[in-house]
């Protein structure tokens, strides 16, 4: 048998079944609490371009199909001819019918945050697909307009203690996260600050410590999670969380607790990443043993500077 | 209109059974179709192809579960649809959806296990009354309606990761069900 066949086979799944993932409540919600600013960027542009409000209704109001990515790959970001950084690609990627190049070259055109002329061209440029059918295409175009206007108002950016922002480009571009890289501007001037290796192919969260000075951010790949906690201050990083948490629970537990080769731990974080104090996170986790036939699930505690890492498990 | 009313309809052979069902049913329809498909012209022919089959099915079918039905029949035409299309034009998130039902699938199928679809459909059923409710629901979302992890999401208020993670476990748990009924598909 067959993937194809197995899926035709559950077609045939019981009609009390079908009918309870049918219920009202099931019903599909859109998220509503990312509009906000984006409407904004929209009319604080509109109003320098235009008076016309219908910017931000059509923004609200059209749906249609977007492009589909799995895995941004550098090649697949670069689009034709590979060069260095050249918003000429990118701007002239614009003007083609490929949504899917349109998406990635609005994206990578916030790279031209650090010169002047490029980036007044590139707000200029990008301003049109505020107005897409595409919603992947009108929350990008937002959110580089929001980093090139220099407006910072965004959601997903981050604010640190030292003054910089960090954020990720190509949000949520997959049903798994963001591109796997972490942009900072610092001292007005963008970098590409921190990026992560396989299996860490998506961001997926970046939640900052209550002072500002420490990032926690979760990384996924389809099959795992992974936790680092980046000190800004120090320039130090944690080591992985949630392996180290498996570990250490396995060797306690006495629990057979193989590494594979790929990395993948298959376990996951089941709840938000919560700062206790400035030094102290804390968050749920499954962590998985013996190729998942041990769950186990485990509120994991981590004490940056002590280095300290304590797994309890969860009394349900 | 109530269900039993176009049924009664279809069996009437009132051509109005199909506008009833259009009006009733033809977004979930095309919700079905458009998580399988890419192209709004498939989508669209999927859901005339539904209509013509409940016709041509009611009677001597009766179904219990119009919705079931229609959206039954539709997954399975927009699946025709989707192997006939060639590999440019298929949809990528769908393809994501039947790898992950490939963990399933045992390593060391045989042609001596092969399974009639009904046979195995009796176990997967046992199996997904056995299991927790929203396990269940979110199994059926994911490999029934096909929806993507973003919205089953939205639609269960919790985060994609434990969606992805409960997905992961009820693949896992159903190949280990599978195998403990002696199925090796």
């Amino acid at each position: 048998m067959n993937k194809e066949d197995l899926y035709k086979t559950m077609g045939l799944i019981d009609d009390q079944i079908i009918e309870e993932a049918n219920i009202n409540e099931f019903k599909v919600k859109k998220r509503r609490s990312n509009k906000k600013w984006t409407v904004l960027v929209a009319c604080l542009l509109l109003y320098s371009v235009t008076s016309s409000v219908l910017l931000a209704k059509e923004y609200i109001s059209k749906q249609n199909v977007d492009p589909y990515l799995r895995y941004l790959t550098p090649e697949s970001m670069e689009l034709e001819p590979v060069t260095l950084y050249a918003p000429d690609k990118f701007i002239e990627a614009l003007k083609s019918n490929n949504d899917e190049h349109i998406y990635i070259a609005i994206n990578r055109l916030v790279e031209s945050y650090n010169n002047e002329k490029e980036r007044e061209r590139a707000l200029h440029e990008i301003e049109p697909f505020l107005q897409s059918e595409s919603d992947k295409i009108r929350s990008a175009a937002a959110f580089s307009i929001d980093i090139l206007s220099k407006t910072f108002e965004s959601p997903y950016i981050v604010r640190m203690a030292d003054g910089s922002i960090v954020f990720t480009l190509f949000h949520n571009y997959s049903d798994y996260g963001s591109h796997n890289v972490i942009w900072r501007i610092k001292d007005n001037l963008l970098e590409q600050w921190y990026s992560f290796s396989s299996p860490s192919m998506y961001v997926t969260d970046m939640v900052p410590s209550h002072d500002g000075k420490q990032l926690a951010i979760k990384t996924s790949s389809n099959k795992s999670d992974f936790v680092e906690i980046i000190n800004i201050e120090q320039g130090m990083v944690s080591p992985e969380l949630l392996e180290s948490a498996r570990v250490k629970f396995g060797a306690q537990h006495e629990i057979n607790t193989w590494i594979r080769t790929d990395h993948e731990n298959y376990s996951y974080v089941t709840s938000e990443l919560k700062w206790k104090d400035n030094n102290t996170i804390q968050f749920e986790a499954s962590l998985s043993y013996e190729n998942t036939e041990i769950i186990k699930n485990t509120t994991v505690t981590y004490q940056f500077n002590e280095k300290k890492i304590q797994v309890d498990e969860t009394v349900e | 209109m109530e269900d039993n009313s176009i049924i009664r309809l279809y069996i009437d052979r009132s051509q109005f059974a199909l506008v009833e069902t259009k009006n009733k049913y033809g977004a979930y329809c095309r919700a079905i179709a458009r998580n399988i498909l890419f192209n709004s012209l498939d989508i669209e022919e999927c859901e005339n192809d539904t209509y013509l089959a409940a016709w041509q099915a009611i009677p001597p079918t009766i179904p219990t579960k119009l919705s079931a039905f229609l959206g039954r029949i539709i997954r399975n035409i927009a699946l025709d649809k989707y192997s006939y299309n060639n590999a440019k034009k298929r949809n990528d998130e769908f393809n994501i959806i039947l790898d992950e039902l490939e963990q399933c699938l045992s390593d060391q199928c045989t042609v001596e296990s092969e399974y009639e679809a009904g046979e195995l459909i009796n176990v997967i059923n046992k199996y997904l009354y056995g299991i927790d409710k929203v396990e269940r629901i979110i199994f059926v979302r994911r490999y029934w309606y096909s929806d993507s992890i973003g919205n089953i999401a939205t639609m269960l208020n919790m985060s994609s990761s434990k969606v992805k993670s409960r997905l992961f476990r009820t693949r896992n748990k159903l190949k280990v069900y599978l195998e403990k009924e002696g199925i090796n598909i």
